[in-house]
């Protein structure tokens, strides 16, 4: 490559990406307008395709409205959570020591996706919160890292992670005794559906390829934009008067002992009934980090001003969430999920079943973005339709899986955690986004349609 | 005399009384300590009734994390503050401004738990911005006081659960109500109705005889809130144009707006607490006029929900230890309910169970888990007694709703709305607690007499 080309334009990756990002800074609105944006398309387009009634559209909204408080309470306790532990001098100080490993800006964005990875096995909640704060101390620590692509390429592995880790909800799922499908598929152990030659294939091309992808696309020098907020300050706390009991009990540290030790039995006996990945559900992640923070901020005082301090974090989910609850209320009730997989089962035959498998599933998540609950509205008329045309299920399943992750690169809701701990806006990485996933979305197709075929 | 017994309640709460989160460990760590010594269980099965239990409240955190931001924000937005503004007007002496915010406290409340409130605390703030040299503390403690009527009221979550009546019911009272009990037979029994309105009446006179003198007076101006920042249309991207412009919000606004009269058009007055965080969440989208605007004010009232995010999953392993049960069948809330109940005669019945509900209720905050907890030792020992079902619900949601005035997790949204902690409003709140208690033993004990 021109050496005097990449110092003025930047590679042609960067170029290219730049389309996007230019696109995105002018059109994509906060990702609360986004979602009131999806709300009336679906809308419109469940009137037009569907013959309900307005009225009736209108109510099939609401009964999804709420439909996700507990999810909701969920990831706004994880956020809160999760960023209290991050921001704790202790956990920096690991953090900087694992930042301080690489020198170059290659390395460090290779060391952050494969953290990415593999944290994404281990949970996802775990790794859309600790890969951006990987992700900030690396910028500190190396200089020439353009820091809105390390969060969209940590998000990346982060849903790329789950397509081949063993706790995505469907594969949990279909290896559950009486899951909904049973009687069409049966018991598919993890074994079968996630671990399947294709499978692992497709998912090291695709691991590969983003890496080569986020590694390639250097900016030029003076359109670096490196990590700076004051997000990152550390919690200080004043000393405050002791006069009064009262006083001494909010300074005391027995009770954050006592609480912290009852949250270490109770993890360890998890452990010890359930095993390590039975355990690892996202109550558990957050109990987790709950019970870190009782030891990290060792006195109920500092810890009641660590959440405090952590809340506006959770203003974005609190206020979406319903929102995107009555998305799916609509898609679901009015059948137009169903409609948009059974259409597209329609025209499949048993080599190309995959690949529209993987197109239906890419649209339907950007209106229902709960893995679990697109499969319930998408799994029926999938399984049938497959069955039909004679295709392979577990590879039906796997595309599947790959179209319900892939497009949540465009749909931003699992991305606002990792965006309000770096204090960024959707617009500052959506173009990034868009940009990988492009580039998935041939690969997975082209590699969903060979693959078996070899 | 009885400004001297405040007084020394305020104080007496500013030295004990700890952050309500310590407040909700301490409380722990008691129910811990009596599962094992009353009811004989190992550390570790009460160590997993909490694991286990701590998640079982999540739905139901939203919704009181919602009710707090989305009321925040609603109440902020420029229309609703004019109102709330003129209201505030009314009031013209520290005297009347207690006065009418008790009114407005306790009538809010008793038509919906949720609404009150907010609706309480939003009011005072508004109140203590117009009138001089009124206490802030004890405003506060008012809006709050109108939470002691919450549960003989239009939203209490017993006498609502009884009058559906079905399965659910009939398992948990063990048999005992197997057909519905109609509102008429609770909440619109005149004794009801008139311990009701005995609350109405003291409650706004007690608040108004505690106010300090005036070299006591903590009074306090809550800030204004910050002005709208003047936008340069010019250089907007098509972005900006969606985040500042009305068309979403009002068209959101819509789609919400027919649903809330088709609503009420289908099921008549009904308010459950999705459907008042669903006007809220719509009003104050339709009152905001722009996204940017509403999600700036969100921002601000999720800033106050930190207390409820952190203590509402405690709250719920706390109550999970209360109803574990050993291998015979027995739990801490069991023990607590049968002792009381045991030495009971058909006329001191209700007035027993109402104490014991209010014990429980310290413990197990939550309405609906306290029916969980209560009813299946509550209602067999009133049939026994030959108490009337309805009268036996009533006394598990007065006591329910009654020592809430010394237990601040139901403070919590109106403290976070205030900025206030905890104790500075809790001292008032033990004489509300006192007074409240008198009259609503009376009015329960009535209620025996009269079914």
């Amino acid at each position: 490559m021109d050496s005097i080309t990449t110092k003025s334009k930047g590679s042609i990756l960067w170029r290219i990406s730049k389309k996007f990002q230019f696109a995105a800074d002018k059109i994509i609105p906060d990702s609360f307008v986004f979602c009131l944006i999806l709300t009336f398309f679906v809308y419109i387009v469940a009137l037009i395709f569907t013959g309900s009634s307005p009225v009736d559209l209108i109510q099939y909204w609401y009964n999804g409205v709420w439909s996700q408080a507990t999810f909701a309470f969920q990831m706004s306790f994880m956020v809160v959570t999760c960023a209290a532990t991050a921001r704790a001098p202790q956990v920096k100080k690991v953090l900087k020591a694992i930042a301080s490993i690489p020198k170059t800006p290659v390395g460090a964005m290779i060391l952050l996706m494969l953290f990415g990875y593999v944290s994404s096995f281990v949970n996802w909640a775990f790794c859309t919160i600790v890969t951006p704060i990987l992700a900030m101390q690396l910028s500190k620590q190396v200089k020439g890292l353009h820091f809105p692509m390390m969060i969209a390429a940590g998000y990346s592995t982060m849903i790329l992670g789950q397509c081949l880790g063993p706790s995505a909800s469907v594969y949990a799922l279909i290896a559950t005794d009486g899951h909904f499908l049973v009687d069409k598929i049966g018991i598919i152990t993890q074994e079968t559906s996630v671990y399947n030659s294709m499978n692992v294939i497709l998912w090291t091309i695709l691991a590969i390829f983003t890496m080569l992808l986020a590694v390639f696309t250097v900016p030029p020098k003076d359109e670096i934009v490196e990590f700076s907020t004051a997000l990152d300050d550390e919690e200080s706390f004043e000393k405050e008067e002791i006069v009064t009991l009262a006083d001494r009990m909010n300074g005391s540290k027995i009770f954050m002992w006592l609480v912290g030790l009852a949250g270490l039995i109770a993890i360890g006996y998890s452990f010890a009934t359930k095993g390590f990945l039975g355990s690892l559900n996202i109550n558990f992640v957050i109990f987790i980090f709950l019970t870190a923070n009782t030891f990290l901020y060792n006195s109920p005082r500092k810890f009641i001003v660590a959440f405090k301090n952590s809340m506006p974090l959770a203003t974005e989910v609190m206020v979406q969430f319903p929102f995107y609850g009555g998305i799916a209320g609509i898609m679901s009730e009015s059948g137009l999920a169903a409609m948009i997989a059974v259409g597209i089962a329609g025209i499949a035959s048993a080599n190309s079943m995959n690949v529209f498998a993987y197109w239906s599933a890419s649209f339907v998540n950007l209106f229902i973005p709960s893995q679990g609950g697109q499969w319930i509205v998408q799994g029926t008329p999938l399984v049938d339709a497959a069955h039909q045309v004679g295709a392979n299920i577990p590879h039906v399943i796997n595309s599947f899986v790959y179209g319900d992750e892939a497009t949540n690169l465009l749909q931003p809701l699992y991305v606002i955690p990792a965006l309000a701990i770096v204090g960024m806006k959707l617009k500052d990485v959506w173009g990034f986004m868009a940009f990988i996933w492009m580039f998935w979305f041939v690969i997975t197709s082209i590699g969903l349609y060979v693959i078996p075929l070899i | 005399m009885f400004k001297r017994f405040t007084n020394s309640c305020v104080k007496l709460v500013q030295k004990y009384l700890p952050d309500p989160f310590i407040f909700c460990v301490v409380l722990t760590l008691v129910v811990f300590i009596l599962g094992i010594l009353l009811t004989r269980q190992t550390p570790l099965a009460m160590i997993v009734y909490w694991g286990k239990g701590f998640w079982s409240l999540l739905g139901f955190s939203m919704q009181m994390a919602l009710v707090l931001v989305l009321g925040h924000a609603m109440a902020n937005a420029p229309a609703f503050k004019r109102l709330l503004s003129r209201l505030a007007d009314i009031p013209k002496t520290p005297g009347q401004a207690i006065v009418t915010v008790s009114i407005v406290a306790v009538i809010a409340c008793w038509i919906n738990w949720g609404f009150g409130l907010v609706i309480g605390a939003i009011f005072a703030r508004e109140i203590a911005r117009k009138v001089k040299n009124v206490d802030y503390r004890l405003l506060i403690a008012s809006a709050y006081s109108g939470f002691l009527i919450w549960h003989q009221g239009f939203s209490g979550s017993i006498p609502l659960t009884i009058s559906e009546g079905g399965e659910a019911v009939a398992t948990l009272t063990q048999g005992v109500i197997s057909s519905p009990i109609p509102t008429s037979m609770t909440i619109f029994h005149p004794a009801v109705l008139l311990t009701s309105l005995g609350l109405l009446i003291c409650l706004p006179l007690v608040n108004r005889a505690m106010h300090p003198d005036e070299e006591h007076t903590v009074s306090f101006v809550p800030p204004a809130d910050a002005a709208a920042v003047q936008l340069d249309k010019a250089s907007m991207t098509p972005a900006d144009k969606m985040e500042n412009g009305p068309l979403f919000s009002m068209l959101t606004a819509t789609l919400g707006l027919v649903y809330i009269v088709y609503h009420f058009a289908t099921n008549g007055f009904s308010l459950t607490l999705d459907v008042v965080n669903f006007i809220f969440l719509i009003v104050g989208i339709f009152l905001h006029k722009t996204p940017r605007s509403y999600l700036n004010a969100i921002a601000d009232g999720a800033k106050g929900a930190g207390g409820i995010l952190l203590q509402f999953p405690f709250y719920a392993g706390i109550a999970a230890m209360m109803i574990g049960k050993n291998a015979a069948g027995i739990s801490v809330a069991g023990i607590f309910s049968t002792g009381l109940v045991s030495i009971a005669t058909k006329a001191t019945f209700p007035f027993l169970s109402f104490i014991s509900a209010g014990i429980v209720n310290f413990f197990v905050p939550s309405g609906g888990g306290q029916w969980a907890v209560q009813a299946p030792i509550i209602l067999p020992a009133a049939q026994n007694l030959g108490v009337h079902p309805a009268v036996a619900s009533m006394t598990i949601a007065f006591g329910d709703a009654w020592t809430n005035m010394i237990q601040p997790f139901w403070a919590l949204p109106a403290l976070g709305i205030a900025g206030l902690g905890a104790k500075d409003i809790m001292g008032y709140c033990i004489i509300d607690l006192i007074v409240g208690g008198i009259i609503m033993a009376i009015g329960i004990t009535i209620f025996g007499f009269m079914l």
